[in-house]
């Protein structure tokens, strides 16, 4: 085994080759610490996830099933989200259809660390983001003043849309999500879901039933959503046209949100 | 080539047959049955006709086996038998019309016809069981089960008793069942053919679109049962242990095995101690990882799992729910828990008159 190296007696070559090795290795678990995921979570995510949200994380229709994008989502959220999918706090609402499909392939990430190796591998690596196509139609100014009432979606999402820390009195902060790389059709939907008590709350099994008793903690998974179900019920109740209302957030959300951000400049 | 092909070739040849054979056998064997025998064993007969359906599938294996091994005896036996004893030997051309040659087929054939009688009546007797009969219920244990992609939805008639009410109970991938209960279920899917397994019952019915199909069960171990049984092992071989350590009188594994004799009569099962069955998923259920099983992770462990069946897209291998069979008193405690203040509404929730609004003081306006 010479391998073009001189010099070297049979164990010092040996010893070079296991150092050479090591330093692999080790390079390799810092490079993974770092990011916060390893080889098996792209895999995995290319075989399972993409077949459904594509492998740049935009989403696809495929027949009457639209996925949504979760490109440019954070890390935190991601995270937060496929717990509550992993122990019944989202989708497993009889009526939650596109929450059940989901609930079901959230069972392939069998423990918090792949769920956290996923969500890493998600967030920090999946930043393309989605051409301008708004599918919801909606009167804008309408949509502007719900947005803005200072007690509803404004107060969390921000008025960049990018979400920020709020703070609860006597509790501390808890984060809202960005709403900039959201599909306006899939933003439409979950407002639905939560009006209609199918998202935010955790479901009556097992699992759910410990998921619910951690609620009152504003770090755990299962705040923000129950917060923002109670919200829609703020927002909402009083348009006359709820639906139309909810559109009209939306419309306003994706246009102007895009509008904002340079590489949308050009769309109208 | 073949004329200069001495009798010991042949043997050679014979032997090697036989011997690739039976290895082929011994290797399938021996990956397949350990498994097929400790599946079969960890699955308890739960249902009340399990029984029957496990001692149809006995029937069929002995028959079936009786014959393949006679047969495989009898094939052997007569490829030494006349096999080519001369190198100059030429096949001799049976052309099967003497009784005598005759008999060899048509001998076994009425003898398999025979066995092929018994088990059809034994089937038709455990079909009529199962599937043709229907066993009266009261209302209130009529449930609807619903197959999606890739989810199963439990509907149970509520406090009024009667299906398709406002009060109706929903619970996804969780049934919740009673004891020594028969169980009418009406099985519909919502897009594609799913399959509603549960194996600890031996049921297994096809769900199709557009097609109600009715069914029964009837769940004759509960959870506390089983959880009940584990302890009993786990007592056993504690007192088995203490006794060993008492004649040896090694101090060290008297106190641990005291140690797991307490936990197993205060409800807890200690690895050390554990029953086969429990040992060997163990680690799957013990979720805190501190080397005992409690209350909570035992009653999760006593639960049985539902399966999908039919392949369904791609998650169906992920299609599956969990069924806790409950004593009376455990299920009326799992009832109150669910009925009446969180009952999911489902029907047209979101026309109804705007929801009393009810922020939680978290969040202030």
């Amino acid at each position: 085994m010479t391998l073009g190296i001189t010099g070297f007696t049979k164990r010092s070559k040996w010893a070079l080759w296991m150092a050479v090795m090591l330093s692999v290795v080790l390079s390799r678990s810092v490079l993974a610490a770092e990011s916060g995921y390893t080889a098996r979570t792209k895999a995995m995510y290319n075989a399972v996830c993409a077949v459904c949200h594509g492998k740049d994380g935009l989403g696809m229709t495929i027949g009457n099933n639209r996925f949504p994008v979760i490109a440019g989502l954070p890390r935190w959220y991601l995270e937060n989200q496929l717990i509550l999918y992993k122990h019944d706090g989202r989708g497993a609402h009889p009526q939650d259809k596109e929450g059940l499909m989901m609930h079901a392939m959230v069972r392939t990430l069998r423990t918090d660390k792949e769920i956290r190796e996923m969500a890493a591998y998600i967030g920090n690596k999946l930043k393309e983001k989605k051409p301008y196509q708004p599918t919801v139609e909606g009167d804008i100014k309408n949509g502007k003043k719900i947005y803005e009432n200072p007690a509803t979606c404004i107060r969390c999402h921000g008025n960049d849309f990018k979400g920020k820390d709020v703070e609860v009195p006597g509790q501390g902060y808890f984060k809202a999500p960005p709403l900039t790389s959201l599909d306006d059709w899939y933003m439409l939907s979950q407002l639905k879901k939560f009006m209609e008590k199918h998202r935010g709350e955790p479901a009556q099994t097992v699992k759910g039933r410990k998921l619910k008793l951690s609620q009152q903690d504003i770090n755990s998974p299962s705040f923000g959503p129950a917060q923002m179900q109670a919200m829609t019920m703020v927002a909402f109740p009083v348009e006359a046209d709820r639906e139309q209302a909810m559109r009209d957030v939306v419309a306003y959300i994706y246009r102007t949100s895009r509008q904002k951000t340079p590489v949308d400049k050009k769309q109208p | 080539m073949s004329k200069e092909r001495s009798s010991t070739t042949s043997y050679v040849v014979f032997a090697a047959t036989v011997i690739t054979f039976i290895l082929f056998a011994l290797t399938v064997f021996s990956v397949v049955m350990p498994n097929r025998v400790t599946w079969m064993m960890d699955l308890p007969q739960a249902s009340s006709y399990a029984y029957h359906i496990d001692g149809l599938f006995g029937l069929i294996t002995y028959l079936v086996g009786f014959w393949f091994i006679l047969s495989e005896i009898v094939l052997f036996y007569f490829i030494f038998r006349y096999r080519r004893k001369t190198p100059d030997q030429k096949a001799e051309y049976v052309s099967g019309e003497e009784p005598h040659e005759k008999q060899w087929i048509s001998l076994p054939h009425i003898l398999v016809i025979v066995c092929d009688i018994v088990l059809v009546v034994a089937t038709i007797f455990v079909w009529y069981k199962v599937k043709q009969t229907l066993p009266p219920t009261k209302p209130e244990n009529v449930i609807k089960v619903i197959g999606q992609q890739w989810a199963w939805t439990f509907q149970y008639p509520g406090p009024d008793k009667v299906l398709d009410t406002d009060d109706d109970v929903y619970c996804v991938d969780e049934l919740h069942l009673k004891v020594d209960t028969v169980y009418h279920f009406k099985l519909s899917s919502k897009d594609v053919l799913h399959c509603f397994s549960i194996p600890a019952f031996r049921i297994k019915q096809d769900s199709v679109p557009g097609r109600t199909i009715t069914g029964w069960f009837e769940p004759i171990i509960s959870g506390e049962q089983q959880v009940a049984r584990w302890l009993d092992g786990a007592i056993n071989v504690a007192n088995k242990q203490l006794e060993n350590a008492g004649k040896s009188k090694n101090t060290k594994a008297e106190m641990t095995a005291k140690k797991a004799l307490q936990s197993a009569k205060d409800g807890k099962i200690r690895k050390l101690v554990a029953t086969d069955y429990v040992r060997r998923v163990f680690d799957q259920y013990d979720t805190n990882g501190d080397g005992v099983l409690d209350g909570g992770e035992l009653s999760e462990m006593s639960g049985y799992d539902i399966q999908c069946a039919e392949i369904c897209g791609i998650g169906h291998g992920l299609m599956k729910g969990r069924l806790y069979v409950h004593s009376e008193s455990e299920y009326n405690k799992w009832q109150a828990s669910v009925t009446g203040k969180n009952a999911i509404k489902v029907s047209g929730a979101g026309k109804k008159e705007a929801p009393s609004v009810s922020l939680s003081e978290s969040v202030p306006q």
